[in-house]
């Protein structure tokens, strides 16, 4: 058994019309083009990998937050994380808070900026 | 719009008639991707067979915060001029809007020719003589600019490195998206505030990005919309950025170089002795600027303020920023 059109496989046909309308785009309307053809990418690997990297931030969340319920939305947990730094209650020198923060920001990277170049890389062709 | 450019180009032809009755028309005027708090036209005035290729700059205001920060057009123009008469490569300015042009606030100038686009100078072929050049110049340009006497300079907004940082605090809290990483920056900032120092003019937005490049090296220096008096060191830590290295991450100085290159070339075009641990302050915060301005300009498109699809984009760069910040605030801990 298959699943019905999947809104990554929308996203991805409507991504291909826009790519495929570059060429005959002039100016303005072909460089607007461009940057919803990369949003769209961006949209593509929301949708495969968003679910996964908010559950896993949220469950990072609640082990560092006291007194959380087990449904409050992401944001809701972010704000209470926010809370707790500018209240000097989690700071740099707590490892798990650091860990934390590279975790959800490289898994947020990988969505919205996959190609960026955060560090000096030691690859060869780097 | 085609009928904002029939109501620009007219603007233009009157006001510039009023100065040079031999202006004959306005041809090729084109909107150049419009900032939040500035719009920049490019168009060539004709007199006769003569043709001048000039922009126009004129404010347009959407963020509260931004018009706080801004110089204002005349205190641009004036700051240009004063520029110029201390030799710094700066583009000429022609003339000043007046009410009656129907333009609002702003000012002509002279089109400097060259590369603007800071990926393109890093990459382009055409550009190979300039690179090896770009670093020196740039901290030459910031030494002068640094040293400029502020009494020759039109008065300008104060900003040392605990009002901006308050400034800047305000402005993320007033976008109101929660940034972890954004408040972990805040702290360590406040934490490790500089003493103020003897005010200078600070550039504001000196970076690869805002200049014009040819390759025989810098031609002009752009964008001094966020000029004010303040700590140069600011201008040094917003250079390194990670974002203005526009992929050259192991290249800290515009993608140009090292930060340590950085200072030494400043020291020797005689620029402030530098210290490193200041500078730093100034890049931690000039990577939180930027990150709260991308918030900024992804919510001008969700309230309406600006619906072009880049402002939207850039809404998604944030992300780029958080990792910059723990980058340069908890490092090592990105490796998988």
């Amino acid at each position: 058994m298959t699943a019905p059109v999947q809104a990554e496989e929308i996203a991805q046909a409507v991504r291909q019309v826009l790519d495929a309308a570059v060429p005959v785009l002039r100016g303005k309307a072909a460089f607007e083009a461009r940057v919803a053809s990369r949003l769209l990418q961006t949209l593509e690997r929301e949708l495969v990998h968003c679910d996964a990297a908010r559950q896993a931030e949220c469950a990072r969340l609640r082990a560092m937050l006291p007194h959380v319920g087990g449904d409050e939305a992401p944001e809701v947990l972010r704000g209470r994380l926010c809370d707790a730094i500018a209240a000097g209650r989690l700071g740099l020198g707590d490892p798990l808070l650091v860990a934390h923060l590279w975790q959800t920001a490289l898994a947020q990277l990988a969505i919205d900026s996959p190609a960026y170049r955060w560090r000096a890389s030691p690859e060869i062709g780097a | 719009m085609a009928d904002e450019a029939a109501l620009v180009s007219a603007g233009l032809l009157r006001h510039l008639h009023a100065l040079d009755p031999g202006l004959t028309a306005i041809d090729d005027l084109q909107a150049v991707t419009a900032g939040a708090s500035q719009e920049i036209w490019t168009f060539t005035a004709c007199r006769g067979e003569a043709r001048v290729p000039l922009v126009l700059r004129r404010a347009r205001h959407w963020s509260e915060g931004g018009q706080a920060i801004s110089a204002g057009m005349s205190a641009e123009a004036a700051l240009l001029r004063a520029a110029a008469r201390a030799e710094l490569p700066v583009p000429a300015v022609h003339s000043e809007l007046l009410p009656q042009d129907g333009l609002g606030q702003g000012y002509v100038m002279g089109r400097v020719e060259g590369e603007t686009s800071g990926h393109r100078i890093l990459r382009d072929p055409a550009l190979a003589t300039a690179r090896p050049m770009l670093l020196g110049q740039c901290a030459a340009i910031l030494a002068r600019l640094h040293a400029l006497r502020l009494e020759t300079l039109p008065r300008l907004r104060i900003g040392q490195a605990r009002e901006e940082l308050r400034h800047w605090e305000q402005a993320y809290r007033r976008n109101g998206i929660a940034r972890p990483v954004f408040e972990l920056a805040v702290r360590w900032l406040a934490d490790h505030v500089p003493r103020p120092v003897a005010p200078a003019l600070v550039h504001g937005d000196f970076r690869n990005g805002n200049l014009v490049v040819g390759p025989d090296g810098v031609r002009a220096v752009l964008d001094w919309e966020l000029a004010h008096f303040g700590d140069p060191m600011e201008d040094l830590g917003w250079f390194c950025v990670n974002a203005w290295r526009f992929g050259q991450a192991e290249r800290p100085a515009g993608g140009f170089g090292s930060r340590e290159a950085l200072f030494a070339a400043y020291e020797a075009a005689g620029g402030a002795s530098v210290e490193p641990e200041r500078v730093r302050y100034w890049e931690v915060l000039g990577n939180l600027k930027w990150g709260v301005s991308c918030d900024a300009m992804g919510l001008a498109w969700r309230g309406g303020q600006d619906r072009s699809i880049e402002r939207l984009a850039v809404g998604r760069r944030t992300t780029e920023v958080e990792v910059d910040l723990l980058q340069l605030l908890a490092p090592g801990e990105g490796t998988p």
